[in-house]
């Protein structure tokens, strides 16, 4: 494992890998979503209680899933940033930041859609939804950090610093439904003694939940790429400059 | 066709959201990558004569 991060430590090879690895991405992004959209559409049926509106699930669900893991990859990062000086940490920490943020804002946007018509309202300050609009704000606060700070060096420290600090929201979120009381339902997929939703519905969620992290992966492969497609822009730019001097 | 009942706007305002925004990072990331691309592509050439994509 160790070996493999070192491996992929060298920017070159990284671009070289996923070249090859990047078409694989997306087609299995495309096929997986076109294969959950009919399950969470055609086949998954009615809620007895929530009737259609659980369509909404198939898409909330997954966001939030992959709000969480956008943090825990940039969690991850920062830490070997900080811990390893890894040339790609700082790469993939700056790349996830705007791709869960994304996936937060619809968490949060369709979890507000579905809770008007099953709550009666589209916002409570219950303890789930407020640590996850807390995630966005995270998110936009290191999106912010990135650019304020001109220096990669000393931004990518600070953002680290900022991300590994925030990571003490994730236990917030995913125990929430636990410690407090709150509107937000417990957990119902990602438990101990095994998920409570009907099969009907959770093969769809599940493959959902796949495509949203392949579609992760694809736009932070694409992401990472573009990032050091940059900074050796720059570099070129700075060797030009001095050599005009 | 699918009869979604009665909270169907919402239902659809939620699929509509989520396209919108994740349709957003993806057109934005295939831009960038896209610029960067090109940029480094015609930087590389005009300065050593090198093709490269990355």
């Amino acid at each position: 494992m160790t070996d493999a991060l070192y491996t992929l430590a060298n920017p070159q090879r990284f671009t070289r890998l996923t070249d090859r690895l990047l078409p694989w991405l997306a087609a299995a992004t495309i096929i997986t979503l076109v294969i959950g959209l009919y399950g969470a559409w055609f086949v998954a049926p009615p809620d007895y209680q929530q009737g259609e509106t659980i369509r909404i699930k198939y898409v909330h669900v997954p966001a939030a899933w992959m709000a969480m893991f956008g943090w825990t990859v940039m969690t991850l990062s920062a830490f070997g940033t900080l811990v390893f000086r890894h040339p790609l940490a700082d790469v993939a920490q700056k790349a996830a930041a705007p791709i869960g943020a994304a996936f937060c804002a619809v968490c949060l946007i369709t979890g507000s859609l579905w809770g008007k018509p099953m709550w009666g309202t589209y916002w409570v300050w219950d303890a789930r939804l407020t640590s996850m609009l807390v995630l966005l704000l995270m998110y936009l606060g290191v999106i912010a950090l990135w650019r304020a700070i001109e220096e990669p060096t000393m931004a990518a420290k600070a953002v680290s610093i900022v991300t590994l600090v925030g990571a003490i929201n994730l236990p917030i979120i995913k125990f929430s439904v636990e410690w407090w009381n709150t509107l937000h339902q417990p957990a119902s997929v990602l438990r101990l003694d095994g998920p409570t939703i009907h099969s009907s519905m959770l093969w769809p969620l599940l493959v959902m939940g796949l495509a949203a992290g392949l579609g992760f992966g694809t736009l932070m492969v694409m992401r990472m790429r573009t990032e050091l497609m940059q900074r050796r822009m720059r570099r070129l730019m700075l060797t030009a400059a001095r050599e005009a001097i | 066709m699918l009869d979604l009942g009665r909270h169907g706007g919402y239902i659809l305002a939620s699929y509509a959201v989520t396209i919108v925004i994740i349709g957003g990072i993806v057109w934005q990331t295939v831009a960038q990558y896209r610029a960067a691309r090109t940029a480094i592509a015609k930087t590389a050439i005009a300065r050593t004569g090198e093709r490269s994509d990355g």
